[in-house]
């Protein structure tokens, strides 16, 4: 399972003694860390350490081209109620199992996929679907669907993409049932696709939740083991070599069925977070310590404390700016382990429960061997969870490489 | 030098060799058509600040540049033997040939011995690999011959030191066993990049004189890498002067060191503080090396050269390379009309015989007689303890950093504290500022009538003291907060304690800035945008805005490169004379340290072994250690040869020895009488402001 990891291990070189010999000479290429030269820097001399940050992320293509597809992701789980083409619960005992069913385009037609129909083997009673490509069924974007709540606030029944029933009404080839599934249906007829779109609002938001979580102890438990040393420091670093010795998965097993089954979709959801985030903060507070400690030899926060500022002072100015930064990209490096826990725990069932939609919940049904050979669309829900979990890692990667603007330059 | 028409064959000729970076600020010339040659069995010497091309060039010879760089042009002859000669400049990458170049024909030292060796395989294992990567001998013969090596470079016992992990050796150990695996092979070229810098004078004294035995006995070429025309001098048998990616000056060292030809030359000569007579101001270099993706137009040092005319130095390309005797070339215009300012030459440190004159002496003791110290040291100790790393945490041993140290500071003096790394002067420095809470002793602040212990004061009563005493740090990269702009960083002691805000503050922090040499508009940028020299000024504006009474500066000019550091040096004195500071100057650079103190204390082992006036140190040295320091340093002067006879490394702090800690090194230790434990020699007074603490002064006095 999941552990922080230090990003920042082998990239920050040893401390010198001597700032001559941490010149050019023992690198093989000389220029890495070349001064800027103080007349044509100007520009780049008034700007601030998170302009420098944002200038050298910029540089970092694939980091940029994640940072759109989260922003996508996190868009579409937020306003999930109109990017859905159903709502997650509704069914349609006809299209129980359905394959996914592709949007096509031709000039006659416009933007439509084929109907399907299930028919059953007269042999083996086995349903299956046949296209039958006569019957036309329009899609569109901004159509009326279902009427939902939004934000449970108000009606509307407006959604982003789904079937065009008004050109359905004045088509002459169109079947009597119009239904459009993405990504296929379940077991009980259920859009898989609107349901990969509401399970994201649920899990993508756990990961940031648990982070959060996460973080306060982290930063606080790690921040007084730095700062305060001695005894204190001695103390906490055992706690979190023993916390980090449980094997993590039976912990999570073991935390998360103390949940009573009958607690409340709510609160089984905020203790799902809880679970991941007990757990997960050793890590984050072992990088806070360290960077405190390393930080506070810094001969900038010495001189400081010769100037005589005063504990406040030297740690709010000072130390913590000096690591924000890479607690970022910590923070960003391990939302995709959070995402995963949550996913794994509900898989196996420990984690949340339907009704509630999930990534997890809904690759419960790829449980059976026997349904993922017959219905593989089922496992469709990995797809997003994949995406999300690269696409943290690679803004991760590209936070790290930006996070140091005074590193090797 | 031998006679010209006995030209000994060179072994390498490289020729108008270019590499250049390709990278996103553009096309760095790092090295920008450099010729030169090199004999066999002599040193060449290239010399020049960093970022002039050096190491590229020494890189380039062995083809270990890495993208983005590149060798784009010229030829690197190397005579492999007598029928085989090879351009490495054109050999394959991957070759078998350029394999066998590489450690076979020329090998390498680096300047950092601590990361060069790797921490995982044995001392025996690395250097029996050398030897069986180009020679074809059974492994018992390999390690066979590393013994013999290892033994051949002074380290002693080879057989057990083979079994041993580079953790397990000093420093200067480790540089030995470099050396060793450089040529074990016997090749016929030795790059040394630095071969001495991270390490201390007296060591770097011993290291010197091993490559020039070995390189006498197996006639091997060397080729020496450096920026200290000190090592040069004691060297090289040429020398060659890189600016900007290009060689400006060439020519034997004697020549080129006693009548330098190119104003870049001078000035580097010029900013070395040793050779110019106390009290009197560098002649430094003013500014700093561009940036390659800058080169000046012209001659690219004319904007920094004294000598240098309009419409003719800054105007067309660069200026060649024009011969001006055998073997002699500089690439200057106006090489034949200038001559180098009346070479003022202080005597040499040691040899100096005629004692100070007596008047001066007396005014500045008559000046300081009545007046009371600012600073009184008394019985200063830190001790670090070491613990154990299990649960218990026992402590078990001690590191003794500074023990019994005490002295007294008169306003408006320069104290210097000089020692080899480990001899505590950087501790004391701190726990006098308490950085560090002091273990014993005390710390007598004297001002306006009033004492202070310092070494007593709560966190809150320091804070008040704090704006009396400043300090100026070692590393200018690291001294500043990258994320505050220079403004922020000055001013902000004065937000500290309160004692300017909004416009005040800023026309405080302009007038400081202006004060050291820097522009009011750079308040709003980030340190990043500052070279070495310029962040070591924003430092010391820090230090200067709350007008203290005592600043200590910390090895504040060691990490510069030499023309900035004559420029810090300057600024430093200007500033003691019109802000009428007093200094403690920390520093392991003699030659600084006597340009610029008053009295020095040399420091050993956590002790002081001597105090004395700069003169008469620097004159009449009583203490064999403060003898051996002086000894060590490699004069800028060939015909001052390096007086070596100190061999060892320094103490270990954690485990001194007993007695006098400097008895294992000392030429003059008698056993039974310097090694007693539990009695170390007592500071004796030898002379009004000079003292030693050495049981065999009388003995030991000019042997």
């Amino acid at each position: 399972m999941q552990r922080f990891r230090n990003p920042f291990q082998k990239k920050r070189p040893a401390p010198r003694v001597r700032a001559r010999q941490a010149s050019p000479l023992h690198s093989r290429n000389p220029f890495r860390k070349k001064q800027p030269d103080p007349g044509a820097g100007a520009a780049i001399g008034e700007l601030s350490q998170w302009q420098l940050i944002f200038l050298r992320f910029r540089k970092h293509r694939l980091a940029v081209f994640s940072f759109f597809i989260l922003v996508v992701l996190y868009l579409s789980a937020i306003f999930c109620e109109f990017f859905s083409p159903y709502n997650p619960g509704s069914r349609n005992l006809d299209y129980m199992h359905a394959p996914p069913m592709l949007p096509k385009f031709n000039f006659q037609n416009g933007l439509h996929t084929d109907a399907i129909r299930m028919e059953q083997d007269p042999a083996t009673f086995r349903h299956h679907f046949v296209r039958s490509p006569d019957e036309v069924i329009p899609l569109g974007f901004f159509v009326r669907g279902e009427p939902y709540r939004f934000w449970g606030l108000f009606e509307c029944d407006w959604r982003f993409f789904g079937v065009n029933h008004r050109a359905l009404a004045r088509s002459s080839a169109a079947p009597d049932a119009a239904v459009f599934y993405f990504m296929g249906a379940d077991k009980y007829g259920r859009d898989i696709f609107s349901r990969v779109i509401y399970g994201g609002r649920i899990s993508l938001s756990i990961g940031i939740l648990a982070i959060a979580i996460t973080s306060i102890l982290g930063i606080i438990i790690g921040g007084i083991s730095g700062y305060v040393g001695g005894a204190v420091d001695e103390f906490i670093q055992r706690s979190i070599e023993v916390i980090s010795a449980f094997p993590q998965l039976p912990l999570w097993l073991a935390l998360a069925a103390i949940m009573p089954a009958d607690w409340p979709l709510v609160a089984v959801y905020l203790g799902i977070t809880l679970v991941l985030s007990l757990l997960g903060w050793t890590g984050l507070a072992r990088v806070v310590r360290g960077k405190i400690l390393s930080l506070r030899e810094e001969e900038y926060a010495v001189a400081a404390r010769l100037l005589g500022a005063g504990h406040g002072r030297v740690l709010f100015r000072h130390l913590i700016p000096g690591f924000t930064s890479h607690i970022i990209v910590v923070l960003t490096l391990s939302i995709p382990g959070m995402i995963l826990g949550e996913t794994a725990l509900s898989f196996l069932g420990l984690g949340l429960r339907p009704p509630v939609v999930s990534w997890g919940v809904m690759l419960q049904d790829a449980m059976h061997l026997q349904a993922v050979a017959n219905y593989p669309w089922i496992l469709l829900p990995v797809i997003p969870i994949i995406v999300a979990v690269l696409a943290f890692n690679f803004l991760g990667d590209g936070l790290r490489d930006a996070a140091d603007p005074y590193g090797g330059h | 030098m031998g006679d010209i028409n006995t030209m000994p064959e060179s072994i390498l000729n490289v020729s108008d060799l270019k590499t250049h970076f390709h990278t996103e600020e553009g096309l760095i010339p790092a090295v920008d058509g450099v010729t030169f040659s090199v004999s066999k069995g002599k040193t060449l010497a290239i010399v020049g600040e960093s970022g002039c091309g050096k190491s590229v060039t020494a890189y380039s010879l062995l083809r270990l540049i890495q993208a983005p760089g590149k060798i784009v042009g010229g030829q690197i002859k190397l005579k492999i033997d007598d029928e085989l000669t090879v351009d490495i400049a054109e050999l394959r990458e991957k070759s078998d040939l350029l394999y066998h170049v590489r450690g076979g024909v020329i090998s390498m030292i680096f300047q950092e011995p601590m990361t060069a060796l790797s921490p995982v395989h044995t001392v025996g294992n690395q250097v029996c690999e050398a030897i069986l990567t180009h020679n074809e001998v059974s492994p018992e013969e390999a390690e066979k011959q590393a013994v013999d090596m290892l033994r051949r470079v002074g380290i002693p016992g080879p057989e057990k030191r083979l079994k041993q992990y580079p953790f397990e050796f000093s420093g200067g150990m480790r540089q030995r066993v470099m050396i060793a695996m450089a040529l074990v092979c016997k090749p016929k070229l030795l790059i040394a990049d630095e071969p001495t810098t991270a390490l201390d004078v007296t060591v770097q004294a011993q290291i010197l004189k091993l490559i020039k035995d070995l390189q006498a006995e197996m006639e091997t070429s060397v080729l020496l890498i450096t920026h200290d025309l000190g090592v040069v001098a004691q060297t090289a048998d040429d020398v060659a002067v890189m600016y900007l990616g290009r060689i400006v000056e060439q020519g034997p060292v004697r020549e080129v060191l006693k009548n330098p030809r190119h104003p870049y030359t001078m000035g580097l000569l010029d900013s070395l503080p040793s050779i110019n007579a106390r009290a009197e101001r560098l002649r430094a270099i003013t500014g700093s090396v561009p940036s390659l993706t800058q080169i000046p137009a012209g001659c690219p040092f004319h904007p920094r050269c004294p000598y240098a005319v309009g419409g003719v130095c800054d105007v067309g390309h660069r200026p060649d390379l024009t011969e001006l005797g055998p073997g002699r070339v500089v690439a200057c215009v106006r090489a034949e009309e200038i001559t180098r300012e009346q070479p003022v030459r202080a005597k040499p440190a040691i040899q100096s015989e005629n004692p100070l004159p007596s008047e001066v002496k007396e005014t500045e003791n008559g000046d300081k007689a009545p007046v009371q110290p600012l600073l009184s040291v008394r019985n200063l100790c830190k001790h670090f303890p070491i613990r154990s790393k299990g649960l218990l945490k026992r402590q078990v041993a001690t590191v003794r950093a500074v023990q019994d140290l005490s002295f007294d500071l008169y306003p408006g003096e320069t104290l210097g504290i000089v020692g080899e790394s480990g001899s505590g002067k950087t501790t004391a420095a701190r726990t006098i500022l308490r950085a560090i809470d002091p273990t014993a002793g005390q710390i007598l602040f004297h001002r306006d009538g009033h004492t202070v212990d310092l070494a007593t004061q709560s966190a809150k009563e320091l804070k008040g003291l704090r704006t009396r005493m400043q300090m100026i740090f070692q590393d200018p990269f690291s001294s500043l907060n990258p994320r505050m702009t220079v403004g922020d960083i000055i001013g902000e002691p004065l937000r500290i304690h309160g004692l300017a805000e909004g416009d005040e503050l800023k026309s405080r922090v302009e007038t400081v800035l202006a004060r050291v040499g820097l522009k009011p508009e750079h308040r709003v940028r980030y340190p990043h945008a500052f070279s070495g020299g310029q962040r070591q000024r924003i430092g010391i504006a820090r230090a200067l805005i709350m007008n203290p009474d005592l600043i200590i500066a910390d090895e504040a000019v060691s990490a510069l490169d030499v023309s900035v550091q004559a420029q810090v040096i300057n600024l430093l004195e200007d500033l003691q004379e019109e802000f009428n500071l007093t200094y403690i100057f920390v520093a392991h650079d003699l030659s600084v340290i006597r340009h610029i103190c008053d009295r020095i204390v040399v420091m050993y082992g956590g002790k002081v072994v001597e105090i004395a006036e700069t003169e008469t140190l620097f004159a009449r040295p009583r203490h064999p250690y403060t003898q051996s320091l002086l000894a060590a340093i490699p004069h800028p002067d060939p015909d001052t040869p390096l007086a070596y006879n100190i061999s060892g490394e320094v103490a270990d702090p954690s485990a001194l020895p007993p007695g006098c800690s400097f008895h294992p090194r000392c030429p003059h230790a008698k056993a039974g009488l310097c090694d007693i434990a539990g009695k170390p020699p007592p500071l004796q007074n030898l002379a009004p402001n000079h003292q030693a603490a050495c049981v065999r002064l009388e003995e030991s006095y000019r042997i």
